[in-house]
């Protein structure tokens, strides 16, 4: 289900200002075939560039690979909630998260149902590794304070899990989950791909939404 | 954010009962319980409608059994 777009706001870091952005609660088909389509040249483009540079591979960003056109038969289901940041008609950011059937593993707060992050990816020009100033910041930080809401809204009290990509230089997802969002590693509970869970307590969450943190991931 | 409607809600003791145990048990409201258990219910529907089938399943009993829904 799609609501009207609501209107947030962005640091554009070329222009050094705070512009307006649309948040869209619910994602159209249209949308995600548009997005897949900006994405996924400039996302070849720059592994090819960064590759004839030496970069090594095993660094570069892990997200690169979706296929957001994947998600479009699960747009209605109504476990599911999918989001996107739009900006000067493009969109800056895309997140999934599931609704039900995710609990909390940490020992405080063991149990307690959470809104589970299961897909959460920036658009490639504001990722930092390709452009030393990307185009808008703070991207990763806007979608998990999304995240954190609709937690709220679910009654789950801000508690949110998710199993991040590998990586925890900075900048990278563990790095960003861990220093940024304030969740916590759990070693115990990788998944099936060795991926590593993160969760945000209640409190951790309330601290991240006061402090309106912005870091440019 | 979705406009939300209010309505009232008409249980017995035992409905209620089993509301608030929920309600404790995930440290939620009676409305987000409630509201969780319509979505489940109309997921759970709508792939019923679909034709497939819902199962439980008991790994150490290694039984599974149909789960009937209206």
């Amino acid at each position: 289900m799609t609501t009207a777009p609501t209107t947030i706001r962005l640091l554009d870091l070329h222009k050094n200002e705070v512009i307006d952005a649309l948040l869209h609660t619910g994602l159209t088909e249209g949308q995600i075939r548009t997005a897949q389509e900006e994405w996924e040249p400039i996302r070849k483009a720059s592994i090819e560039k960064l590759l004839k540079e030496g970069y090594p591979l095993g660094e570069l960003p892990k997200h690169w690979g979706w296929d957001w056109t994947r998600k479009i038969k699960q747009l209605s289901n109504p476990l599911l909630g999918f989001y996107g940041i739009e900006c000067e008609g493009k969109m800056q950011g895309l997140l999934e998260v599931a609704k039900e059937g995710y609990l909390a593993k940490l020992p405080e707060q063991k149990g307690k149902p959470l809104i589970y992050v299961k897909y959460i990816e920036t658009a490639p020009w504001n990722i930092r590794l390709l452009d030393p100033k990307p185009h808008y910041g703070g991207i990763g930080s806007r979608l998990m304070r999304i995240a954190i809401e609709l937690s709220h809204t679910e009654d789950c009290k801000g508690r949110v899990g998710l199993h991040s990509l590998p990586g925890d230089k900075k900048g990278e997802p563990e790095w960003f989950y861990r220093d940024v969002c304030k969740m916590e590693p759990m070693e115990s509970e990788r998944d099936g791909e060795g991926l590593l869970y993160f969760e945000l307590t209640a409190e951790k969450a309330d601290e991240f939404m006061k402090g309106g943190k912005n870091e440019n991931a | 954010m979705a406009e939300k409607r209010t309505m009232t809600l008409n249980l017995n003791d035992d409905e209620m009962n089993a509301l608030d145990a929920l309600s404790t048990r995930y440290d939620m409201s009676k409305t987000a319980i409630i509201r969780k258990a319509l979505r489940m219910y109309q997921m759970i529907d709508t792939r019923l409608q679909r034709g497939e089938k819902l199962f439980v399943e008991d790994e150490v009993e290694k039984k599974k059994s149909e789960l009937l829904v209206l």
